[in-house]
C-alpha cells in the first residue's frame, strides 16, 4: 500500500523556525490532539490562571515544558489557537522555547511521545489549503520554496554522505523482501516443491538485519549532526576573549540566516557554516555555583551544553596564567574524555605565561594554540584545525552509514523496532504468516525512508525463484 | 418472426461465474435467463478436478457467506478433503479439496434447476444487442432474441479459443465444445479492447494403466473441515491422490523437443500463469532442479480418468505419451485425453467498474475468465458481484460494492479494475494486506449479514449465523470473567499439567495470550480450576483463540484497515478531466484516464500514480468541493 500521510486526520508537529538560526525557535502543533499533548508537557507558572487547562484562544502563557519523569526542559511560552481561525484551521499549538536548538529538538520529541506525528515536508501548509485557508496558488508558491529547500538539503546530503544510505537499505529491504518471500512462497503453494521454513534460520536471518539496522541507527547520530550542526561549545573564565572568538569566526563564516520576524537572538549561540556544515557556536558563559535561579538555570544550560558538546575550546588567558576558575573548568571536562578538545591561550599580544607543556599536564590530550584573537593572531590555524576537525566528524565509513533527516531517524527508529517485534515473535516460534505481515511492516518503515513502496514486488520474486505449479 | 422473450438479468455462459450470477439474481427476486451453448455441463472443472487452498478457499467462503453456491456444491462432492497451512498461522490456513468433477456438474445442475424464477436455456449467444449505450438483450445462433436491461457476459475460455497440441492448432474450447467467435467479435465491435491470454490443462489418463506400487499416496484428513458454514463436517470415505516426479530422463526427452512445444515454436505469444507453468517452461527456466512433483488426482468417482497435476503440456501427443513413460508409476500410462495449450480472448478489466459493470455499456457486466483471471474460485466470486448488481440495478437500488478491507472478493475486484492484468490473475493470500482480518474462519462474521440484507442469505441460514455469533459472543465472556488466583494448589496443578505457574491472578483471556496454550489446553486447566466448561465446538473455540492470541496484531491491522477505508472514503466524480490537472505527471493523468477511479484510495493504487501525484488531485478535490 502507499502511503497515506496527507490525509491523515492525526497531530502534526514540527520544528517550524528554520534549523540553526539562533537560541529561539518554535515548536507547532496541528490536529485534534495539539492541545491534549500540550496539557501533558506544559506546566503553567501561574497554575491558578489556567489550572483547569482551559487555554483562551489566541492568548500566551508562560510557564515550564517538562519531561516524562517530570525533569524541566525548558521555559517557554506557549499559544493555543483554536479551530477555524488558524493557518491550517484546525487546532494549532506553539511553543516558544528560548534555550536553542538542542532543547527544541527535546520539546519535538516531547510532542511526539505524546502523539503527535513529525509533520513531512510542507504539511502544514497542505492543511491550510486543504482546509480552505490559502488558495491553490499561494499553497504552491509556498510549496515550491519548501521543495527547493529540501531538494537543496537532499543535494547536500547526497554531496556528504555519497548516497551511502539508500544503497545499505536498498539492500536491507532486499533482504527483508527475500525472507519474506520465502515465507509467502510455502503459504501460497503449500503442497508445491518450495522448502519448509526452519525458525532457527528466519531467527538467524532476523538477527543479521536487525544488526545491520542497528549500525545505520548509530550512524544517525552523525545525521543529526549534519542537519542540526555540530556542537562546538567555547568555555572559559570570564572576559578571556570568548565573545571576540565568536565574533571572529562569526565574521568569517556567517551562515546565511533570515531574521525570524519577532524574535530577538539568544546571544548564547551562534552558527557558522564551515565546509557545507552547520556548526553551532555555544558561548557557555561561566560554569560556576550560584545561589540566583535566573544565573543558575544559565549554568545549568552550560553544563548541559558542555556534556553534548562535539568539540570544546577551552580559552585560557595568556597573560594571567591557569587560574582556580580554569582548574574547574578542567575538573568538569574529565567527565568528557570523549571529546575532542582545542585549547587556545590567548592574549599572547599582552603576555604569554602558559605553555603547552603546562597545559598538557592539565588536559593530556588537549591540542594547544597561542592566540591573539583581537589581532588575528594564530587564528588561521585554529580556523584550518576546525576545518579538518569537521571534515573528520562528518566522514562517515561503510558500516555507518549517516541518516540525514529526523524524520528519516524516526521511521528508522520505528522499523527497529518492528524487527525486534519480529525476532521476538519468531523466539516464541509465533505463526508465520504474522511473522511475515510484521516483516512487510519493516519494509514499510523503510521504505519511508527511500521514498519507495513495497510489497508489490513479492510475487515477481517468488515466480523468478521458485518453480511454482502444482 | 423470431422468438422474443423478455427477462430482466440474461447471464450468458453456465461457467462458475455464470452459475453464481444466475442463481444470485434469481435469488433476490429477479427473473433471470442463464444461456449456455451446452446445458450438460454447467460449472464445468476445465481443468484440476479440486477446489480451494490459499486464498481461493478463502474466496469459496465469502462467496457462501455472501449466500452464494460454490461452497455447498463442492462440499456435497468432495472427494478428499485437507486443511492446509495449519502450522504457518491463522491468516493462510486454508481447505483444499479434490472434487468429484461429474457430479459437481450434475449438482450444479439441479441446483440451477430447481431455482425459483431462473430460467435455463441451451443456445449459443453470437450477439450482444445495445441501443445507444445500454444493452437491450442478446441474439442467439438459432435466431431468436432474449431482451433484458442487464446481461452479465460469463463467456469463459471460449472467446475465439484456439487449442495448441504441438504444431497443429484449431479453433475450440475445453470440453471440445465450440469457440465462442461471433459473441467475441460483436464485444469487440461495441469498442472493446480485448488481448490474448494462454492457459494450459495436462493429459489424463487410465487409472487401471498406472501402476501405484511404487507411489506415494497423499491421504485426505477427516477433519479438514468444510466449505459451506452452511455444513457440518460429514463423515465419508477419502479417496487419496499419488504423487510421483519427473527425472532427468524426461526432462532431456523435453528439451530435445522443446521446439515442437507451442511456446517455444514461436506458435503462442501470448502471456500465460507464472504459477502453472506448463512442463516444458518448468524445465527451461529451472534447469538446475533435477525433478519436477507430478500429482496423480481421481476425476470422479465414476470414472477411471485421472488428472496429471503438474505436467500440463502443448508437446504434440506422441511426445505426452513418450515422456509420461519415464515417470515411475506412469511407465504403462494410456492416454485418455491429450493435454493441449489454449489461447483465448479476454477484455482488460480495467474496462470496469468496481461493480463489475462496463464503463461503456450501462447493463453490460462481465464476470469471470473473461476479464483475464483464472481459477473457479475467481470466476464464481466475480459471478456472484456481477449477479448482484445486475439485480440490484433491475431493483433500482445501490450497488454493491466490497473493498480491499472487506473481503478478498474486495481484493480481487480491485485488482482487477485498478490494475488490470498482465497474466491470467489467480488470489494469492499475499495480494490481500489485511489477510489477519479478511480469515477463511471468520467470513460469515464479515459478510453473512449483507448477504442477508440483500436476500441471498435466507432466514434459517441466518438465524444459525446468528446463534453461532452468540455462542462465540458467550465464550468470550467466559474466558473474560474466569480469574484464578495464584495460589500454591493453583500453581502446583498447572506445574502438573506441565504449565509455568501463575505469578499473579490472570484471567482465562489472559492465559490464552500464552504461545503454548492452546483452546483444548484452556478448557484442561478450566475444568481443573472448576472454572466454565468451555465450547468444544471447533469453529467458536478457533474464532475465540484467534481473536484472543493474536489480538495485538489484529489491532495493528484494523488500524492500518481504517486508514485505507478514510481514503477509500474521499469520492472522486466520475466525470473529472484528468487532462486540467496539471500538477499531476502526465504518465499518472494517462493512466487516471484510463481507470478512472471512483475514490482517492483507488487513484492512490494505479500503477505509476505517485503520492504526489494523489496530494495534487486532493487538493484539486477539496477545491473543487468548496466551489
Amino acid at each position: 500500500m502507499k502511503e497515506t500521510v496527507y490525509f491523515s486526520e492525526d497531530t502534526i508537529t514540527a520544528i517550524s523556525t528554520p534549523a540553526g538560526e539562533g537560541g529561539i525557535g518554535i515548536v507547532r502543533m496541528s490536529g485534534p490532539d495539539a492541545l491534549r499533548i500540550l496539557k501533558q508537557i506544559f506546566h503553567p507558572y501561574r497554575k491558578k490562571e489556567n489550572n483547569d487547562g482551559n487555554f483562551k484562544t489566541h492568548k500566551m502563557y508562560y510557564g515550564f515544558i517538562k519531561g516524562e519523569e517530570g525533569e524541566l526542559v525548558d521555559e517557554v511560552l506557549v499559544s493555543f489557537m483554536a479551530s477555524p481561525a488558524t493557518y491550517t484551521r484546525e487546532d494549532i499549538v506553539e511553543i516558544n522555547g528560548h534555550s536553542g536548538w538542542i532543547v527544541l529538538n527535546q520539546i519535538l520529541e516531547l510532542t511526539v511521545r505524546h502523539g503527535a506525528r513529525l509533520a513531512g515536508p510542507g504539511e502544514f501548509t497542505r492543511r491550510a489549503y486543504i482546509n480552505g485557508r490559502i488558495d491553490l496558488s499561494q499553497a504552491e508558491s509556498v510549496l515550491d520554496i519548501i521543495n527547493a529547500r529540501s531538494e537543496k538539503a537532499a543535494r547536500i546530503a547526497a554531496r556528504n554522505v555519497g548516497g551511502e544510505l539508500s544503497g545499505h537499505l536498498e539492500e536491507i529491504k532486499e533482504e527483508l523482501l527475500n525472507l519474506r518471500m520465502n515465507l509467502e512462497v510455502t503459504f501460497d503453494f503449500p503442497e508445491d516443491d518450495v522448502g519448509e521454513v526452519d525458525y532457527r534460520g528466519l531467527q538467524k536471518d532476523l538477527e543479521r538485519i536487525l544488526k545491520r539496522i542497528k549500525n545505520i541507527d548509530e550512524g544517525a547520530k552523525k545525521g543529526v549532526l549534519l542537519q542540526q550542526g555540530i556542537r562546538l561549545s567555547i568555555v572559559g573564565k570570564t572576559n578571556v576573549g570568548k565573545s571576540s572568538l565568536l565574533n571572529y569566526l562569526l565574521k568569517r563564516n556567517r551562515a546565511i540566516v533570515t531574521e525570524v520576524p519577532g524574535t530577538t537572538r539568544d546571544t548564547l549561540e551562534e552558527n557558522v557554516n564551515i565546509d557545507g556544515v552547520p556548526v553551532r557556536l555555544i558561548d557557555t558563559a561561566g560554569i560556576r555555583k550560584t545561589e540566583d535561579p535566573v544565573e543558575n538555570m544559565g549554568v545549568q544550560r552550560a553544563r548541559e551544553a558542555l556534556e553534548k558538546a562535539d568539540l570544546i575550546i577551552i580559552m585560557l588567558d595568556g597573560s594571567t596564567g591557569i587560574e582556580k576558575e580554569d582548574r574547574e573548568i578542567f575538573k568538569q571536562l574529565k567527565e568528557r574524555d570523549d571529546v575532542e578538545v582545542v585549547v587556545l591561550v590567548n592574549k599572547i599580544d599582552i603576555k604569554c605565561v602558559v605553555s603547552r607543556e603546562e597545559v598538557n599536564e592539565e588536559l593530556v590530550n588537549s591540542t594547544v594554540y597561542h592566540v591573539s584573537v583581537v589581532n588575528e593572531e594564530g587564528t588561521k590555524e585554529v580556523e584550518e584545525h576546525l576545518r579538518r576537525w569537521v571534515g573528520k566528524e562528518i566522514y562517515i565509513n561503510e558500516e555507518n552509514p549517516v541518516v540525514v533527516s529526523k524524520r528519516h531517524k524516526e521511521s528508522l527508529g520505528n522499523a527497529m523496532e518492528a524487527m525486534e517485534n519480529t525476532l521476538k515473535l519468531a523466539e516464541e516460534r509465533g505463526p508465520l504468516d504474522i511473522i511475515s505481515t510484521e516483516i512487510n511492516r519493516v519494509e514499510e518503515k523503510i521504505g519511508e525512508i527511500t521514498g519507495e513502496h513495497v510489497s508489490e514486488d513479492l510475487l515477481d520474486n517468488i515466480f523468478e525463484n521458485f518453480c511454482i505449479g502444482k | 418472426m423470431c422468438a422474443q422473450e423478455k427477462y430482466e438479468v440474461i447471464v450468458v455462459g453456465a461457467g462458475h461465474a455464470g452459475c453464481e450470477a444466475a442463481v444470485a439474481s434469481a435469488k433476490m427476486g429477479v427473473k433471470t435467463l442463464l444461456v449456455t451453448p451446452n446445458l450438460d455441463h454447467p460449472a464445468l472443472m476445465a481443468c484440476n478436478p479440486s477446489l480451494g487452498g490459499p486464498g481461493k478457499a478463502h474466496l469459496i467462503r465469502e462467496i457462501d457467506a455472501l449466500g452464494g453456491i460454490m461452497g455447498i456444491n463442492g462440499d456435497a462432492y468432495t472427494l478428499q478433503g485437507r486443511r492446509l497451512n495449519t502450522g504457518k498461522g491463522p491468516a493462510v490456513q486454508a481447505l483444499r479439496a479434490q472434487i468429484d468433477k461429474n457430479s459437481y456438474q450434475r449438482g450444479m445442475k439441479y441446483i440451477l434447476e430447481r431455482q425459483p424464477r431462473l430460467y435455463l436455456r441451451e443456445a449459443a449467444i453470437e450477439e450482444l444487442l445495445v441501443e445507444g449505450n445500454k444493452i437491450k438483450g442478446v441474439a442467439a445462433r438459432h435466431g431468436s432474441t432474449y431482451l433484458a436491461d442487464t446481461v452479465v457476459l460469463s463467456a469463459g475460455v471460449y472467446l475465439n479459443a484456439e487449442i495448441f497440441v504441438g504444431h497443429h492448432y484449431y479453433s475450440g474450447g475445453p470440453g471440445n465444445q465450440s469457440a465462442s467467435c461471433g459473441l467475441a467479435h460483436s464485444v469487440v465491435s461495441l469498442g472493446f479492447q480485448s488481448d490474448r491470454l494462454k492457459t494450459g490443462t495436462p493429459p489424463r489418463v487410465y487409472c487401471s494403466s498406472i501402476d501405484f506400487s511404487s507411489l506415494s499416496p497423499v491421504e485426505g484428513e477427516i477433519n479438514a473441515g468444510t466449505f459451506s458454514f452452511e455444513n457440518k463436517q460429514r463423515l465419508f470415505e477419502q479417496v487419496p491422490c499419488y504423487l510421483t516426479y519427473t527425472n532427468e530422463g524426461t526432462h532431456e526427452l523435453i528439451q530435445d523437443n522443446i521446439n515442437f512445444a507451442p511456446l517455444y515454436s514461436g506458435l503462442i505469444k501470448s502471456k500465460g500463469p507464472r504459477y502453472c507453468p506448463s512442463i516444458e517452461d518448468k524445465i527451461v527456466k529451472f534447469p538446475d532442479r533435477n525433478r519436477h512433483p507430478i500429482f496423480i488426482e481421481p476425476e470422479s468417482k465414476e470414472s477411471e480418468e485421472m488428472y496429471l497435476q503438474g505436467v500440463s503440456t502443448g508437446l504434440p501427443e506422441e511426445l505426452q505419451q513418450k515422456f509420461l513413460r519415464t515417470v515411475p508409476g506412469l511407465e504403462n500410462a494410456i492416454i485418455s485425453r491429450p493435454a493441449y495449450a489454449i489461447e483465448y480472448d479476454y477484455f482488460p478489466p480495467t474496462q470496469l467498474e468496481t461493480t463489475l459493470q462496463t464503463k461503456k455499456i450501462k447493463g453490460l457486466y462481465f464476470a469471470g475468465q473473461i476479464n483475464g483471471t483464472t481459477g473457479y474460485e475467481e470466476a464464481a466470486a466475480q459471478g456472484l458481484m456481477a449477479g448482484i448488481n445486475a439485480a440490484l440495478q433491475c431493483r433500482g437500488e445501490e450497488p454493491f460494492v466490497l473493498d480491499r478491507t472487506e473481503a478478498y472478493m474486495g481484493v480481487l475486484v480491485d485488482d482487477l479494475t485498478t490494475r488490470g492484468v498482465t497474466e491470467p490473475y489467480r488470489m494469492f493470500t499475499s495480494r490481500c494486506e489485511h489477510r489477519l482480518l479478511l480469515r477463511h474462519d471468520n467470513a460469515d462474521m464479515r459478510l453473512t449479514e449483507k448477504g442477508y440484507r440483500l436476500g441471498l442469505v435466507g432466514e434459517e441460514r441466518f438465524k444459525m449465523f446468528l446463534d453461532k455469533k452468540e455462542r462465540i459472543g458467550q465464550e468470550k465472556e467466559k474466558i473474560y470473567n474466569f480469574r484464578i488466583t495464584p495460589t500454591s494448589p493453583v500453581n502446583s496443578a498447572l506445574e502438573k499439567m506441565g504449565f509455568t505457574p501463575l505469578s499473579q491472578p490472570q484471567t482465562l483471556q489472559e492465559l490464552l495470550k500464552r504461545p503454548e496454550i492452546g483452546y483444548s489446553e484452556l478448557a484442561r486447566i478450566s475444568r481443573e480450576m472448576e472454572g466454565p466448561e468451555l465450547t468444544g465446538e471447533e469453529e467458536v473455540a478457533r474464532e475465540v483463540e484467534t481473536e484472543i492470541k493474536y489480538e495485538g496484531y489484529i489491532a495493528k491491522q484494523q488500524a492500518s484497515l481504517n486508514q485505507m477505508r478514510r481514503m477509500e472514503s474521499k469520492k472522486i466524480p466520475p466525470e473529472l478531466d484528468y487532462d486540467s490537472l496539471t500538477n499531476i505527471s502526465i504518465e499518472a493523468r494517462q493512466k487516471l484516464k484510463e481507470v478512472n477511479p471512483r475514490t482517492l484510495g483507488q487513484a492512490s493504487r494505479v500503477e505509476g500514480v505517485t503520492p504526489a501525484d494523489i496530494s495534487a488531485l486532493a487538493l484539486y478535490l477539496e477545491r473543487k468541493a468548496r466551489t
